[in-house]
């Protein structure tokens, strides 16, 4: 079966765009066959050799800038759709408000003391263990002479103890 | 949904949550005693002495006290206390107000489930000192003191762990004018 012209003319380009690339024997017998296309595959052959031989100019570095700009820069990012933009707003909306409500209502540390302040909360302090200690003391006391009275001084005095009076009801 | 009308939904579930937060407050300690009234009863025109020591400056006070043995022990009493409440001063009025006030805030405190370790009475003074216990500690303690002749009231309170027998051993170090005349004391 004889190649088409259409196939016969893609594989011409494929053949010229890889330059180690060798004419296949079904190709090379439909250019010998189609005038057209061996015209086209001999065109097509001199172009390439000749652009080939052109020598290599290098890319300026602003042309490259503006050939990224123009095609990788401009893309849209994905989250930019309308919807998604929207939401994302919301959330940084709500975690600002959230995080500043937090901020004053979250009980701070305690303050440290001045040396002032202790000193004197140090006073303070020891003047109620005073107090407090001198109360115990006075309980203590009563609670002795208490005993003297009602226990102790009637056994010296060889008199019976004098046992607490019971409430009436 | 909207992305704004479902930002506003969030916020209000977080409502609640912010909320709790604000109406966090510290814990009261048991031991502890309100002398709201007492300090009602005091007369603003006289001397008065009102103390309300908590948590952090009892820790810096624990941390501040030099190397001394007396300090030492007072430190690790300090350093044991989570408030220190006290009203010293002169009642305003009649001295039986004061003195009714002494006697129910005594048995309030016996009728909540505190100790009275101690109560003198008699015609002019009375003294009250009482303790709350948990757990085998004692966590809470009350003096109430009231002379009717100078009309002279002392309401203290210790809440946190207490010894009482090293409370006793260090208050009676301390030197602070006037305590030798507390009714009884010797």
């Amino acid at each position: 079966m004889t190649m088409s012209c259409a196939t016969a003319r893609e594989r011409i380009h494929a053949a010229l765009d890889d330059p180690e690339a060798v004419l296949t024997e079904d190709l090379q017998a439909h250019l010998d066959s189609c005038a057209a296309c061996r015209r086209l595959h001999d065109d097509l052959d001199t172009l390439f050799d000749a652009l080939r031989g052109l020598p290599r100019m290098p890319l300026p570095p602003a042309t490259l800038d503006a050939v990224w700009r123009e095609t990788v820069g401009r893309r849209e990012p994905r989250w930019a759709a309308p919807g998604l933009a929207r939401a994302a707003a919301a959330a940084v909306v709500v975690t600002a408000v959230c995080a500043t409500t937090l901020y004053f209502v979250t009980p701070r540390g305690p303050k440290k003391p001045t040396a002032a302040e202790i000193a004197r909360a140090s006073a303070e302090a020891e003047m109620v263990l005073g107090y407090t200690a001198r109360a115990l003391a006075a309980a203590r006391a009563a609670a002795a002479d208490k005993v003297l009275a009602s226990k102790v001084s009637p056994a010296v005095r060889g008199e019976p103890a004098v046992r607490p009076a019971r409430r009436s009801r | 949904m909207n992305a704004f009308r479902g930002a506003a939904l969030a916020l209000l579930a977080l409502g609640p949550l912010l909320a709790t937060g604000a109406r966090a407050e510290a814990p009261v300690a048991a031991g502890y005693v309100d002398g709201a009234m007492f300090r009602a009863l005091v007369d603003d025109d006289r001397e008065i002495v009102e103390v309300n020591l908590e948590g952090p400056l009892l820790q810096s006070m624990a941390k501040s006290k030099g190397e001394d043995s007396d300090d030492k022990d007072t430190n690790e009493l300090f350093g044991k206390l989570k408030a220190i409440h006290a009203v010293i001063g002169t009642v305003k009025g009649p001295a039986s107000a004061a003195m009714n006030l002494v006697h129910q805030t005594d048995q309030k405190l016996v009728a909540a489930g505190w100790q009275r370790v101690a109560r003198i009475k008699d015609e002019s003074t009375m003294i009250s000192v009482l303790t709350h216990t948990a757990g085998g500690h004692v966590d809470g303690l009350v003096a109430l003191i009231f002379d009717s002749d100078d009309k002279e009231l002392v309401f203290a309170n210790l809440a946190g762990e207490i010894d009482i027998t090293r409370l006793g051993e260090i208050g009676e170090r301390v030197h602070v004018p006037g305590l030798d005349q507390i009714p009884g004391a010797r």
